[in-house]
């Protein structure tokens, strides 16, 4: 264990449990109504892009239905499904005040590709590549790998199929294009972003219990080539209030050609 | 048999199953607690995470301190949002921390240096290094993939120990 931990441990404000309180007065304010019925989890809102990567495990489904068709041509005009996507796309979270979140507006930049998967992401400080089943991480110059268990690395190599409403993963087309199949996102008409002509694409996701909250998620995308311009989401507890939102902008996003100095990008050397 | 009397004894039993979860894992939830918020919001934090654990006790998993803790972070991260005071509460960690030989100051430094690390990424530490998790539950706690928890942890540690470096 390193010194940061050691200290970590020796700074633990709790080292022996508590007394524990009676249970007598929580129970007094259980009620006895059925639970409702069992949901996924619902992941939290985690909106840097090098976080993205490597979660969000809900199923997928098969890709079909209205919508699909459009973004297939779309992802024609963008370049097809092969080749590296290329995203730059700066983050930004706000308080339920308003306020911007301590730490939030970073850009973080990633290069992916599939068969095999593999990619490469990072931020000001912070860089992360992934390749066969191993995770290499640098950060002040120093490289680190970690081979994933078998249960991580089909989680990962899944990613496209795992990505969620609220997270726009490592390619955000087919993303968009399953939420669509899956009815978990709606056109919902246009809008103008920076003088651009932009789709609206819209869902949202129901608290799970009371005192979690509601979340409402817009896309924006490009009206013509469906290439993704934002992603927002608003946090609204059942009374109403506001528990945050979340801003991504998509700075850039471009399908780069195959090319030896292209699949460079793709790692951590 | 009417289906009030049917579900008594259902009811009764999911009881049981409250208490004994409340039992085996509420001084460590309220650890976990009072570790982020302090004595004086920790049983409340308490209470709250194991009213939603009774409102979701179908979702609770065999393994439940993981899920609770999961339910506790957020039942402290809506309470901290709230009251916009999460830099000092970290803070303040540091004076709660048994005055040992010169390493008040020290440690005032750490929780300093706590603060300023991204949430998420502080939250990888004090699982490993406050509630003892080992990677695969800690992950559970947070709510992502043990890949994505190692990540998290590395990024966090030489974060941490490049703030107290700076600091130096």
């Amino acid at each position: 264990m390193n010194d940061v931990t050691d200290r970590l441990r020796a700074a633990n404000p709790v080292k022996e449990p508590p007394a524990l309180p009676p249970v007598e007065p929580l129970l007094a304010r259980l009620t006895d109504a059925p639970p409702p019925p069992r949901r996924t989890h619902r992941r939290l809102l985690v909106p840097a892009l090098v976080i993205t990567m490597l979660v969000a495990i809900v199923v997928g489904s098969e890709l079909r239905g209205p919508g699909v068709d459009v973004v297939a041509e779309a992802r024609a005009a963008l370049g097809g499904s092969g080749g590296i996507v290329h995203v730059v796309a700066r983050e930004e979270r706000r308080n339920p005040d308003g306020t911007i979140v301590e730490g939030s507006g970073t850009t973080s930049e990633i290069w992916s590709a599939r068969d095999p998967l593999r990619f490469r992401v990072h931020d000001d400080t912070f860089e992360a590549a992934y390749f066969d089943g191993v995770v290499t991480t640098r950060e002040d110059g120093k490289l680190q790998s970690t081979r994933l268990d078998e249960a991580g690395r089909r989680a990962t190599e899944d990613i496209d199929r795992n990505t969620g409403l609220l997270q726009p993963g490592r390619d955000p087309v087919p993303v968009i294009q399953r939420l669509l199949a899956e009815g978990k996102l709606e056109p919902a008409g246009t809008t103008d972003l920076r003088g651009r002509k932009a789709q609206r694409l819209v869902g949202s996701e129901s608290a799970p219990d009371a005192r979690s909250p509601g979340v409402e998620v817009e896309y924006l995308v490009d009206a013509r080539t469906y290439a993704p311009l934002q992603l927002s989401t608003k946090a609204t507890l059942s009374d109403g209030r506001s528990a945050g939102a979340s801003k991504l902008t998509f700075l850039q996003y471009e399908r780069l050609p195959r090319t030896a100095a292209n699949e460079r990008l793709l790692t951590l050397k | 048999m009417n289906s009030v009397t049917r579900a008594r004894p259902n009811a009764a039993g999911e009881r049981e199953r409250f208490v004994a979860l409340y039992e085996s894992h509420g001084a460590a939830v309220l650890a976990y607690a009072r570790r982020r918020v302090g004595a004086d919001e920790a049983d409340d934090v308490l209470a709250e995470t194991f009213l939603v654990a009774w409102r979701r006790r179908r979702e609770v998993p065999d393994d439940a301190l993981p899920w609770l803790y999961a339910v506790a972070g957020n039942v402290v991260r809506n309470r901290l949002r709230a009251e916009r005071r999460r830099g000092a509460l970290y803070a303040r960690m540091a004076s709660t921390v048994p005055p040992a030989a010169g390493e008040a100051a020290q440690d005032l430094k750490l929780g300093e240096a706590l603060a300023r690390l991204k949430a998420i990424d502080r939250e990888a530490l004090l699982l490993t290094a406050w509630e003892g998790l080992e990677p695969e539950r800690a992950a559970r706690a947070a709510g992502c993939s043990r890949a994505t928890f190692h990540v998290r942890l590395h990024r966090a540690r030489t974060r941490l120990a490049q703030a107290l470096e700076e600091q130096r």
